[in-house]
Order: C-alpha cells, then sequence, then structure tokens
C-alpha cells in the first residue's frame, strides 16, 4: 500500500519550490486581513466614541449578517468576540480561495500538462501527486495557523483569552483543510482542471449563499453550510470545539476518497466516462464566436444559474432588511408611519446598494474570464492553427471581448433582474421601476469598465492578468468593507466599484458614468490594437 | 525561372535577449517541394510563424506570395494551408468538429477529400479531442490541410507523433500535391522523409541558414562509404588523401571507409591491382549531410585530419 505513495517527498518539494512566489503572495495577503481585521476592531471597539454604538448596530441588521455571519446572541459583545463573528467567514472564503487553485495546480493542472505522466514514468507511486498536495496544504495550513495565533496574541484584543485564540484560528484551519481535501477529491473526479476549479467555486459559494440565508432567516439552519460549522465555534464566547472536531471528520473522509480514486483510476481521465462526440460539426460552427459559444457555453449556463439563484436568494430576504425597523419600538415611537416606511425602503435601498457591488463583481468575473480565454487558448496552443486561416487578429480578439462583455452584461442583468423581481415579490411596499433602471444604469458601465480593462491587459501584456484580480478584488472589498473598517469615505474610489454613489440609494452621476462609457470603449478599441501589434503564439 | 512563393531576406527574431533568429535568407519558388531541415531549437517553427504573420520580424525581409506577411496577413492566410508543429485542440471538441471547423474558418468544407483522407489516415472523427494522442491530433490538422485547396502548404515538422504507415500515407499526398504544381514547405528533422519528397533543402542551425540547394548540388558536398574486400592486404590505402573513417578486418583484405567524392578515382585506381573480390558503395544520405554540418565534433575532428 504505501508503495504507491513513493517519491511524495520529492514531489511534494518541487511543488513547494514551484508554488512558492503563488503561496507567499496570498500568505501575506491574508496575514495582513487577520491583522488589519483585528487591528481596526480594537480601534473601534475600544474607542469611547459612538462608533462602537454604530458598528454594533449595523453587525446586528441581517443584511449584515447575511454578508458576515450573523453575530452570538446572548454573549457580551466586545473587540474579541465581534472580531471572531465579522471575520470568521470572510477568512474561511478567502483561505479557501488560496488553497483550492493550488490544489488543482498540484494534481489535475500537473496530469493535465503531461508533466505527471513524465513523473510518474519514473519510480513515483501513484497517490503520490495527491499525497504531495496533502503534504502542502497540511505546511502552508500549519504556517497560517501560528501566524494567526500569533497576529492575534500580539494585538491583545479586549475579551480574547488564548483558549478562544486558538480555538478560532483552529476551526479557520480546520475549514480550510477541509475545502482543501475537497478540491483535491474534485480533481479527482473532473477531467479537466478548469473544470475542477470550476465545480470548487461553485460549492464555495453555494456554501456562503446557504449561510447567507440562514444567517438571516435562523441561525440554527446555518450548520448546513459547511462555512456555517466553523461559525459555529462561536469563538470567545462558547468555545465550542465540536465543529471542529466535526470538520476534521469530514476532512479524513474526503481525503480518503481520493486517496482512493487516485490509486484506483487511469492517469489523465476522470471518472465520468467520455461520450462520444460528434462526426461532422454541426451547421452553425463556421465561426470564432461560434466556436468560442461552443466551448464556453456549459460555464456560460452555470454563471446563469449562479446569478438566478443567488439573485432570487438577495431577494428573498430583502423583506427581512426592512422588517427590523418596524419590530424596534423605539423608531416606531420616533417616527410616524410614513416616515417608518421612508426609512425602510432607505434602508432596503442601501442594502442594494451592497448586493449590487455583488453582482457587478459576479457578471465581471464570468466576462473577464473569457476574455482572458484568449491569452489561455493561445498559452494551449489552440490557436496556432486558427491564427493560420483567414481570420484576423481583430476578428479573434473582437471574438473573445465581445463575446466576454456579452456575458457580463447578462449575468449581471439576470442577477439584479432576479433580485428586483424576488424583492418586490416579498416586499411590502415593492420598490419603483426607477431603482432597477438606476442599478442598472450605474451597474453595467462599471461592469463593461472592468471587462474592458481585461481586453487591455490581454491585448497588451497578457502576462498581467494577475493583477486584474487583484485589482477587482481589492476593489470590491475596500467598497464593500471600507466603512466597517473605518476607512476614509473616498477610499473606494480607486475602481468603478467605487463610482457606482450607492445606486440605487442614489442615481450614479453623469461624470463618472462618461468616464465609465469612455473607458470601456478606449480600452476595448486598445485591446484589439494590442493583439493586431504583438507576437502571438 | 519561375516566381518565388516565399522570399526571405536576412531575416532576424529576437525573444527577449535571446536571438532566435540570426539570419535567415532562402526563396522558395513557384511548385518547389522545399525540406527545411535543422535540430530542435534551430528556428524552424519562428521562421515559418514570421511567414505566417504570428510573430514580427526585428530584421530583414519577407515576403510571401509578395505581400509582407505581418501587414498583410488577411491577403496571404486563404492561399495557406498550415500543419503546426506541435498541435493543441480544445478538448470537448471531437476530431470531425474541429477538421470541419478549420476548413470553414478558412471560406471551404468538409468535402470528398475530407473523408478519403479519413479513412486513408485511419482517422475516427467521433472521439473527443482530450482523448487524442500527439499522432492522432497532428492528423486533425494534416486532414483539414491537406483537404483545403491552397497554393502553398506550410507543414511543421507533420510527422513526428504518426506512425510509420501513416507516415507514408503523408508522403504520398506530399507526392500527389507536388504532382498537382502546388508549393510546399516541410520542415523535418528527419533527413530520409526529406530525402523521399523534395526538390530542395534549406539547412538552418542556431537561427542562420548554413546550406542550400538541390539535392545534387548538396550531395557533392559529403563523402561517399564504400566497402571493400581485396585479395591482397589493403592497409596501405588509409594513408591515401581523401580516405576517412577507416575500418579493416584482422587479416586486412576488408575494410570500409568514406571517401570524398574528387579522391574516388585515386582510391579506385589505387584499388585494382589488390584484386578487388567485392565493392559496395552507398549513397550518402541526408543523414551524412546532416551531421556533416551539425556536429561540432565533426567538424573539428575533419580540421584535425
Amino acid at each position: 500500500m504505501l508503495r504507491s505513495d513513493r517519491h511524495v517527498g520529492f514531489l511534494l518539494r518541487a511543488n513547494l519550490k514551484q508554488n512558492l512566489k503563488y503561496s507567499l503572495v496570498w500568505i501575506v495577503i491574508l496575514e495582513m486581513m487577520v491583522a488589519s481585521g483585528a487591528f481596526k476592531m480594537q480601534t473601534i471597539m475600544e474607542s469611547t466614541g459612538k462608533g462602537v454604538q454604530d458598528l454594533l448596530n449595523m453587525l446586528r441588521m441581517p443584511g449584515m449578517a447575511g454578508l458576515f455571519g450573523a453575530m452570538p446572541k446572548g454573549v457580551a459583545l466586545n473587540s474579541a468576540t465581534v472580531f471572531a463573528g465579522v471575520m470568521m467567514v470572510f477568512m474561511v472564503i478567502l483561505d479557501a480561495l488560496y488553497v483550492m487553485p493550488l490544489m488543482v495546480k498540484n494534481t489535475r493542472g500537473q496530469e493535465e500538462s503531461g508533466l505527471l505522466e513524465m513523473v510518474r514514468a519514473r519510480t513515483v507511486g501513484r497517490t503520490a501527486a495527491v499525497a504531495a498536495a496533502l503534504c502542502e496544504l497540511v505546511i502552508v495550513n500549519v504556517i497560517l495557523f501560528v501566524l494567526y495565533v500569533g497576529t492575534i496574541v500580539s494585538l491583545n484584543l479586549k475579551g480574547a483569552d488564548f483558549n478562544g485564540t486558538f480555538l478560532f484560528t483552529l476551526a479557520l484551519i480546520a475549514a480550510n483543510l477541509m475545502f482543501g481535501v475537497f478540491t483535491l477529491l474534485i480533481a479527482q473526479l473532473a477531467s479537466t482542471a478548469r473544470g475542477a476549479n470550476m465545480i470548487a467555486y461553485t460549492v464555495l459559494g453555494a456554501a456562503y449563499l446557504v449561510r447567507t440565508v440562514t444567517d438571516i432567516e435562523n441561525t440554527d439552519w446555518t450548520w448546513l453550510s459547511p462555512i456555517g460549522w466553523a461559525q459555529k465555534t462561536n469563538a470567545y464566547s462558547d468555545n465550542n470545539y465540536w465543529p471542529v472536531l466535526l470538520m476534521f471528520g469530514v476532512t479524513l473522509l474526503l481525503a480518503a476518497a481520493a486517496w482512493q480514486l487516485a490509486k484506483s483510476r487511469d492517469l489523465g481521465t476522470g471518472i465520468l466516462p467520455e461520450r462520444a462526440g460528434r462526426a461532422r460539426a454541426a451547421g452553425y460552427l463556421r465561426s470564432i464566436p461560434a466556436l468560442l459559444f461552443r466551448t464556453t457555453w456549459g460555464v456560460v449556463l452555470g454563471w446563469l444559474i449562479g446569478a438566478v439563484v443567488a439573485g432570487g436568494i438577495f431577494g428573498g430576504v430583502l423583506n427581512s432588511v426592512g422588517d427590523i425597523l418596524k419590530t424596534n419600538p423605539l423608531y416606531r415611537q420616533m417616527m410616524s408611519v410614513t416616515q417608518v416606511n421612508a426609512a425602510n425602503k432607505t434602508m432596503v435601498l442601501s442594502f442594494l446598494a451592497l448586493y449590487i457591488l455583488l453582482f457587478v463583481a459576479f457578471g465581471v468575473v464570468a466576462g473577464a474570464q473569457v476574455v482572458f480565454r484568449l491569452k489561455e487558448d493561445e498559452d494551449k496552443g489552440y490557436l496556432g492553427v486558427i491564427h493560420a486561416t483567414k481570420q484576423t487578429r481583430q476578428t479573434i480578439s473582437l471574438s473573445y471581448y465581445l463575446i466576454g462583455l456579452a456575458v457580463s452584461l447578462v449575468v449581471f442583468v439576470v442577477g439584479i433582474l432576479m433580485v428586483y423581481y424576488t424583492g418586490n415579490a416579498s416586499l411590502k411596499d415593492p420598490l419603483a421601476a426607477e431603482y432597477l433602471t438606476r442599478m442598472l444604469v450605474a451597474g453595467l458601465p462599471a461592469v463593461f469598465a472592468l471587462v474592458s480593462l481585461a481586453t487591455l491587459l490581454v491585448g497588451w501584456v497578457p502576462r498581467l492578468s494577475a493583477v486584474f484580480w487583484v485589482y477587482m478584488g481589492i476593489g470590491l472589498l475596500v467598497q464593500m468593507f471600507g466603512s466597517l473598517l473605518n476607512l476614509p469615505k473616498d477610499s473606494g474610489k480607486f475602481s468603478p466599484f467605487g463610482w457606482l454613489n450607492q445606486a440605487p440609494l442614489h442615481a450614479v452621476q453623469t461624470p463618472w458614468l462618461s468616464a465609465m462609457i469612455i473607458i470601456t470603449v478606449v480600452f476595448l478599441i486598445l485591446g484589439v490594437i494590442g493583439y493586431r501589434q504583438r507576437d502571438v503564439a | 525561372m519561375a516566381t518565388n512563393i516565399i522570399e526571405l531576406n536576412h531575416v532576424k527574431k529576437n525573444f527577449g535577449r535571446t536571438q532566435a533568429l540570426k539570419d535567415v535568407t532562402f526563396n522558395l519558388p513557384a511548385g518547389q517541394v522545399l525540406g527545411f531541415l535543422g535540430p530542435n531549437g534551430a528556428g524552424k517553427s519562428t521562421t515559418i510563424r514570421i511567414l505566417l504573420g504570428m510573430l514580427k520580424r526585428d530584421g530583414g525581409d519577407a515576403t510571401v506570395f509578395g505581400e509582407d506577411p505581418w501587414h498583410n496577413d488577411l491577403a496571404i492566410h486563404p492561399r495557406i494551408s498550415y500543419v503546426p508543429g506541435d498541435v493543441y485542440l480544445w478538448p470537448n471538441l471531437s476530431g470531425g468538429e474541429i477538421i470541419d471547423l478549420l476548413l470553414r474558418l478558412n471560406g471551404q468544407d468538409h468535402n470528398a477529400k475530407t473523408d478519403a483522407l479519413m479513412q486513408e489516415f485511419e482517422f475516427d472523427p467521433k472521439k473527443k479531442a482530450r482523448t487524442y494522442s500527439k499522432g492522432n491530433r497532428q492528423k486533425v490538422a494534416l486532414i483539414a490541410a491537406l483537404s483545403q485547396d491552397a497554393e502553398l502548404y506550410i507543414f511543421d515538422e507533420p510527422t513526428s507523433g504518426l506512425d510509420p504507415l501513416n507516415e507514408l500515407t503523408f508522403q504520398q499526398e506530399v507526392l500527389k500535391l507536388k504532382k498537382a504544381g502546388k508549393t510546399v514547405l516541410l520542415s523535418s528533422h528527419i533527413l530520409s522523409e526529406v530525402e523521399k519528397m523534395c526538390d530542395a533543402i534549406v539547412i538552418i542551425r542556431e537561427g542562420k541558414i548554413i546550406e542550400q540547394g538541390n539535392l545534387a548540388q548538396l550531395q557533392h558536398l559529403s563523402r561517399l562509404r564504400i566497402q571493400v574486400q581485396t585479395d591482397k592486404p589493403l592497409s596501405a590505402l588509409q594513408k591515401q588523401p581523401g580516405v576517412y573513417d577507416w575500418h579493416e578486418s584482422d587479416a586486412h583484405t576488408q575494410a570500409d571507409f568514406a571517401v570524398d567524392h574528387d579522391a574516388l578515382a585515386a582510391v579506385l585506381a589505387a584499388l585494382t591491382p589488390l584484386g578487388v573480390v567485392d565493392l559496395q558503395s552507398t549513397p550518402p544520405t541526408l543523414e551524412d549531410l546532416f551531421l556533416h554540418y551539425y556536429s561540432d565534433q565533426g567538424v573539428s575532428h575533419h580540421a584535425a585530419q
């Protein structure tokens, strides 16, 4: 049995070296997130101003509970408990976004590129790749564990005892191991690296959505989501260790399954059998856009379903967002009925202003992925034969760019329509159509501006595609959590996420709107020019 | 003199600091089959990509059909059929779909020739591309390229993944193209392949064209290999000028050696009085020619003698 793990050490060393830069960047980012989160919490909570009460009020709102996780009930809220409540979900997701691609890259990715075939022909065992990936997962998590504990202890949050810090970090690590190992298993099942990544992200997204709904509606049901297990440790208050045990148990089961699959399947195949394809191409398959449609429709459909589900969920909870005012007797006393209704609406709208950022991001990721496929397909050599045909670089690049823009448009619009209509179905005072228009008018140009930035990068410096994701991610996070982290009001203005002017609460301002439209057109044209003048493979 | 389909004049290409092409100059006249020889990494694929307008040259002139391939790729591509050295295909499309697509992207369609080629190459078009071996992926590109009606066919090491039977099929197809008066550029490091199909060859090494000409012109540069058996001992012969690489039997009546073309008469004259029992001469293969140019070791060895 052990024989099949031969030379794990060799593979592990090679992988660690290969992934060094990627891991270093991620570990630094994650460490900074924990440190800045704890530090901000400390500054706000341990100050004497009214910031404390503002923050606590905000965190008790259902919409916030939906985004970050529900605050534990019946506990003293101090720096430590609020920190654990706000940061747990956020960090579980960030950690998972780090290890998921890493696990796929080390197993299915290497298999796809043929690297593993070469390695396996040496005296390297059948399950060595999985075992090496597993070792790497444990190593990076031990590093993260030490860094997190060290940071939190050294910042000395009020109310933080070592037991709570230990449990909080242990829960993060356990969840991360669970998602990492789950990805390993998926990488064994799926037959492409791209597919494995997509499934892993989808499951992570679904876990987040499930706990969004349950945290708003009834926190008992949060047990349904694996991310919820980490929340249920209630570090610094109940200090419940059972969920950690549960996560470790699931991790072991998943690891055993991945190992067993790796041992018994053929190299280079998935578990699902290959269906035979068509002998002749369908009649429509006679252009680059048709080819792109043929090769991406599955993924696009996935994004659309995601947009419908997420839109439906966010729309469905809008009702409870508003109800908080009505159930609060103090507010009712202070305001007349119409005023309550108005405040209620303002509240719903400001939550929509937060949710719209998520849908912009949703649309951008879906569209930019298509745009970046121009680089990917080129790197994979698919375009070699295409470039020699009479299709021009202009046709080829524009096909990828415009289809990317179209995908982002459809995903964004479908998501927003779902939020609006399911929201109106649940609200007692439906929102006027004007607010839908505001969301679309502000959001679409932002989506386009970001996707066109991707076209600019692909056209001129395709190597820098990672920069795009970092810029987009930071832009989204700063705009969403900036106020919570006490950042200056305009600090989100460096990306289109900050240019929306909290639509639909306010309408987007014309200068920003024009800026976004101009950026879209100019970047798109530059992207085509860039692709025409650079070397292609 | 026929018109030149391809003209390359002192073409240079740098990738960062590495000089991939230092000086590439050669012409391909219409109706000729040109073998483009060189070891791995010599610059064959880079040259071809410049001809297709995929890479921008850093110096020199290049024309294909009289057009600059970088600026007028739209004008030349419909007249070219191309098979890349490494064929990679969209994993979730079937081979048949890709062949049809490639033909249609060039304004043509699946035809009788396509079906005939699929049979000749024993190709299963229904399988998804991800399950194809290198040879099968090459077949996809070959079938699409050969069933396209073009004026210039460019093959970049087309047979590196094919089995000998398919290789033979490919050679026959190229000979058909030759008969039909098409122009072919065939890059390869398999010498016997080039020898069977090509009118002329160009040899590239480290980004420079080091030799070109038709086969007959180049053959005089290499030596004949002679195997001889005589009645009397022939050891003295190895001192003769123009004789290299001497091996003889223990009885000193059998020998195996290489001889320069211009020294052949003198060597034969020296052999005759020894009583020749058996004599075989092997014409130089491109292999010899290739080694002659390519092994630095061979060059220095030659110089030492």
